[in-house]
């Protein structure tokens, strides 16, 4: 396709709207610069959309308007052709250095790119956006206004609607800073009113991205799952006398815990890489589970499954006895701890509080013939709380636009993630986790294989519940 | 009290000023400080019209300063930067006499070394200490008559010197030039902040002539000096020494040329005697090497020495002198005008004359604050500045025209009618707002400035212009180009002050602006370099 045929969108509008944040998120590119100062941007730069090496639509991002009503004025007082308009206004004005940001503004209009007007819908409407507005009106470009309320302030909206309605072929409400990635697909399908022809384009560009959003799900759920059979399979063998068999458990649990926290990190950026998120790293503040330790008494109170999903749990598992104990210290303990194996041999004052998360109970230490054995993980709770944790993360990072630079304020606003995901789960989709925890103690490799692509499948559902909004959903209910 | 201007004065006043601003102090704080001063200095006196008169502006704010210094503590007055600024500059002054004194002896002293075999070329010493330095002079001279005219914005109070008649072009040149390359490089708020100090610069190149004056008449310190050790080596020369003048030249000059060549030099002073060689005594001086010193005449060849000393004195001493008293001269002169110029000071004189409304209950039985008294009679001076916090006032006294019509405020047309001016009036600061009914008049920024320019002509150019403006709204480069055309229209000097307000309420438009919004328009404004352009936001947040 030759350069100047490929469809270009041009995102104008008045300085500080939120221009750079809207292309941000739309091209899912977290290196354009976002400021809360007004002219951030100063040069026109091109972002192109490219599949398979080919360059389908290019979206262009502007300076703002810095001298509308001059601007205005020598368009009305245009006598030539509509049509070299834009192009002898450039030519007018190109040598003048305070039109320099209108001439890089207006440039790609003149060549021919439809355009993307930004405006922030939380403030009032003045003359000068009316100018901007009767500016890309008279150019006579396709052309479709885009809201990005910077603030929650909503009293100026119909305003606003009001008055774009009447320039624009399109308005759509879109915010750059919280737009979720269904609303990015739909701000690339209203393109479609802008310009009709560019419609079989515009189809591939987004069936392209929704697979490239299907695969990114594919190989998060991969990332998820090799985490967890990574932490549950996870097996030591060290010599120890009897004498210091304490001292080795304690140690051997320190270098568990380091290598699950090594490996969740591991995972958690490679999902992050995968959003195609740089900036963004989630620095949770200090009230959030995902930033607590995994083997902190907070994560298991909010993690994982309730203590009755657990007793269930366990009972399926066999350990029945380790229920029967757990149900009896109700209150006490984070019962959530119905430990599978390792709970015989224990009394029922072994389940209080913090024991329950002992290298012992957790890793079901043992030490046979001078040597302290360790793992498989005995405790099917750490797979729902690592499941919850890597869902919880995947939400954070999906959800999380590219045109939001804030982190500060996430810093200072986030609260609590509450409960995970698992807790809502059916029957179902608990047998899948049972299965797979199952197999992973068995060790069967072609069992591990299997039921870890039955998993995958599970998490692949979660997650597009997730892409399509709202808080996890109670599949648990009858 | 002293009512003049110098340079010491100019500098604790910047110095209180910048105190002032350090300290964060709040405006209201300032005019009820001020406005005190003002009352205290007119003690309280009333004209027939019950109004007590006011001195100029320039007199008032000299009288705040003294003011001011008394309020400081004996030991923090010794370091008051006027102090430390006049003891560095008499320093300097007097190392530049005594380098020039000593540069002036050696010089000559080198210069007069006689052997007895040839005399001392009268040519050489004149061209050397004579000639040279009245170029000098010459030029200098030029500089200063050859003044830049000035322009308003770009106006540079250092264009009127000589310096930078020729580095100001070629400095701006380069300022421009590295402005384009660094434009667009950095974040915004990096270069916002580049703009607003390279602007700040510009915003006190006014005061950039206190540094010029006292630099020119330390050059001129030097020069006497030299002249001085030039005199004093020769006159030393010719008392404790044998020293012999003579003239040389391979063409064959008519001694009566060079007679008429000297009498026209020594015509200043000609009705002095015997202080220029007769051309009997210039033709005996010839010196040839063919024929030896020896067949020359002594008398001849001492003839010489007056004519060269005097020569030093008229050509060299004297010019050297006017230089430094016009350097003094100008140091007042600009002293006198910064008085009337700065900003600060404009401030100032706006807040004393500014009468403070108070509308505060009363508490049961207490009577309205009385004027205060004038101190009494006696009374020290530092016992009156412990006096402070002083009674407060709402005695009327008129604002002293500042050089122009009541203030105008510019409300942009499309907010004209929510916000009525009388609204505004009251919320603003008292030495803004002034007694008078705010003139008002609604203009937009694509009417241009033509509207603005016919109003100016129908009524008087005001010399406060009030710019209402929403800081929510980023400043844009139209905004700019309005600002630059609105200063176009005022006086160089008139005060032009944006006034910010936040996003419309409810109820009403007149809220507090966002601090960091109100912050971004500071910083653009201060950009612009004007030193009269300031930002106000209506209501503190």
């Amino acid at each position: 396709m030759n350069p100047r045929d490929i469809p270009s969108f041009a995102v104008i509008g008045h300085p500080n709207e939120g221009k750079s944040s809207v292309l941000s998120t739309l091209a899912e590119d977290d290196s354009v610069r976002v400021s809360p100062i007004p002219g951030e941007t100063v040069t026109a730069q091109s972002f192109p959309v490219r599949i398979d090496g080919e360059e389908l639509i290019r979206f262009i991002d502007t300076p703002g308007f810095q001298n509308p009503h001059q601007t205005l004025q020598w368009l009305q007082a245009w006598q030539g052709p509509v049509e070299e308009m834009l192009a002898a206004f450039l030519k007018a004005h190109r040598d003048n250095p305070d039109f320099h940001d209108d001439c890089a503004l207006l440039a790609p209009v003149a060549a021919g790119a439809g355009v993307l007007f930004v405006v922030d819908g939380s403030r009032p409407l003045r003359q000068v956006d009316l100018a901007e507005m009767e500016i890309l009106r008279l150019s006579g470009v396709p052309r479709m206004a885009v809201i990005n309320s910077k603030e929650e302030e909503s009293t100026w909206l119909p305003q606003w609607q009001g008055a774009l309605r009447r320039t624009f072929n399109a308005v759509r409400l879109f915010n750059s800073c919280r737009a979720t990635y269904r609303q990015r697909i739909e701000l690339l399908e209203s393109l479609r009113s802008i310009d009709q022809e560019i419609e079989p384009v515009l189809r591939r560009v987004i069936d392209t991205f929704e697979e490239d959003w299907e695969l990114r799900n594919i190989l998060a759920a991969a990332e998820l799952t090799g985490l967890l059979r990574d932490v549950l399979s996870y097996r030591r063998s060290v010599e120890c006398a009897r004498e210091e068999e304490a001292q080795k458990q304690e140690a051997l649990l320190r270098e568990y815990q380091g290598y699950v926290s090594e490996r969740e990190e591991q995972a958690r950026q490679s999902i992050r890489r995968l959003f195609k998120h740089n900036i963004f790293n989630l620095e949770m503040p200090p009230q959030s589970i995902l930033s607590e330790d995994l083997f902190s008494g907070r994560t298991w109170e909010f993690l994982g499954l309730s203590r009755r999903q657990l007793i269930v749990a366990g009972a399926m598992g066999g350990a029945a006895l380790g229920v029967g104990i757990d149900a009896a210290t109700i209150g006490s303990s984070f019962g959530l701890f119905s430990a599978v194996g390792g709970l015989i041999g224990a009394g029922a004052t072994a389940f209080r509080g913090r024991q329950a998360l002992s290298g012992l109970r957790l890793l079901g230490m043992k030490l046979a013939r001078d040597r302290l054995q360790v793992g498989p993980v005995s405790n099917i709770q750490l797979l729902y709380i690592l499941l919850d944790r890597g869902l919880l993360f995947y939400s954070h990072v999906i959800n999380w636009a590219h045109g939001r630079r804030d982190y500060e304020r996430l810093r200072e606003t986030a609260r609590p993630e509450g409960q995970g995901f698992t807790r809502f789960w059916d029957t179902e989709r608990r047998r899948v986790c049972e299965a797979f925890f199952r197999a992973i103690r068995k060790e069967g490799e072609g069992e591990i294989e299997d039921a870890a692509t039955t998993l995958q499948g599970v998490l692949r559902e979660q997650f597009r519940e997730i892409t399509a909004g709202g808080p996890p959903t109670d599949h648990s209910a009858p | 009290m002293n009512k003049t201007w110098r340079t010491t004065d100019i500098v604790d006043l910047l110095a209180f000023t910048r105190l002032d601003e350090e300290n964060a102090v709040r405006e209201e704080d300032l005019a009820r400080r001020d406005r005190n001063i003002c009352l205290r200095l007119t003690g309280g006196r009333k004209d027939q019209a019950g109004q007590a008169p006011l001195p100029p502006p320039e007199t008032l704010v000299r009288r705040w300063l003294d003011i001011r210094r008394q309020e400081v503590g004996e030991e923090e007055r010794k370091t008051l930067p006027g102090r430390l600024w006049r003891e560095v500059i008499l320093i300097c002054r007097c190392l530049f006499l005594g380098g020039g004194l000593l540069t002036g002896l050696l010089a000559v002293g080198a210069f007069l070394a006689y052997s007895g075999k040839a005399p001392l070329n009268v040519s050489a010493y004149f061209a050397l200490f004579i000639a040279f330095q009245f170029l000098l002079f010459c030029l200098q001279a030029l500089l200063l008559l050859a003044r830049r005219p000035r322009l308003p914005m770009l106006e540079s109070a250092a264009g009127s010197s000589a310096l930078c008649l020729f580095l100001g072009p070629l400095l701006l040149k380069a300022i421009h030039r590295l402005w384009k390359r660094l434009r667009g490089q950095g974040t915004a708020a990096a270069r916002l902040d580049r703009d607003a100090r390279i602007g700040a610069l510009r915003q006190h190149r006014e005061e950039t002539r206190l540094i010029l004056w006292p630099a020119f008449i330390c050059l001129q310190a030097g020069g006497i000096g030299f002249n001085l050790g030039v005199l004093a080596a020769t006159l030393a020369k010719v008392i404790f020494s044998d020293v012999a003048f003579g003239w040389q030249s391979s063409l064959q000059l008519a001694p009566e040329l060079v007679a008429r060549l000297v009498r026209w030099i020594a015509l200043p002073w000609s009705w002095l005697p015997h202080t220029a060689p007769s051309q009997e005594q210039i033709e005996g001086s010839r010196f040839l090497f063919k024929e030896g010193i020896a067949s020359l005449n002594s008398e001849h060849l001492l003839s010489w020495w007056p004519f060269l000393c005097m020569a030093v004195c008229v050509y060299g001493l004297l010019p050297r002198l006017l230089l430094l008293a016009f350097g003094i001269w100008g140091e007042r002169r600009t002293a006198e005008q910064l008085s009337r110029n700065l900003p600060g000071i404009r401030r100032i004189a706006r807040r004393m004359q500014s009468p403070r409304l108070d509308t505060r209950a009363m508490t049961d039985g207490a009577a309205p604050a009385a004027p205060p008294s004038p101190p009494p009679p006696g009374s020290s001076e530092k016992g009156a500045s412990k006096a402070a916090p002083f009674p407060e006032q709402t005695a009327p006294i008129p604002r002293t025209d500042l050089g122009g019509a009541s203030p105008l405020l510019l409300i942009p047309e499309e907010l004209a009618a929510d916000c009525p001016p009388e609204a505004l009036a009251r919320l603003l600061p008292a030495h803004l707002a002034g007694e008078a009914p705010l003139l008002s008049h609604a203009y937009t920024l694509a009417g241009g400035l033509d509207p603005l320019r016919r109003f100016f002509e129908e009524k008087a150019s005001p010399q406060e212009v009030l710019l209402l403006q929403e800081a929510w709204q980023p400043p844009l480069k139209e905004t700019e180009i309005f600002l630059r055309g609105l200063r176009g229209l005022l006086d160089l000097r008139a005060g032009i002050t944006i006034v910010l307000i936040g996003r419309p309420g409810p109820a009403t438009i007149l809220t507090p602006a966002d601090p960091e919004q109100a912050r971004i328009w500071q910083q653009k404004v201060q950009a612009l370099g004007d030193p009269f352009l300031s930002v106000l936001p209506l209501i503190p947040a």
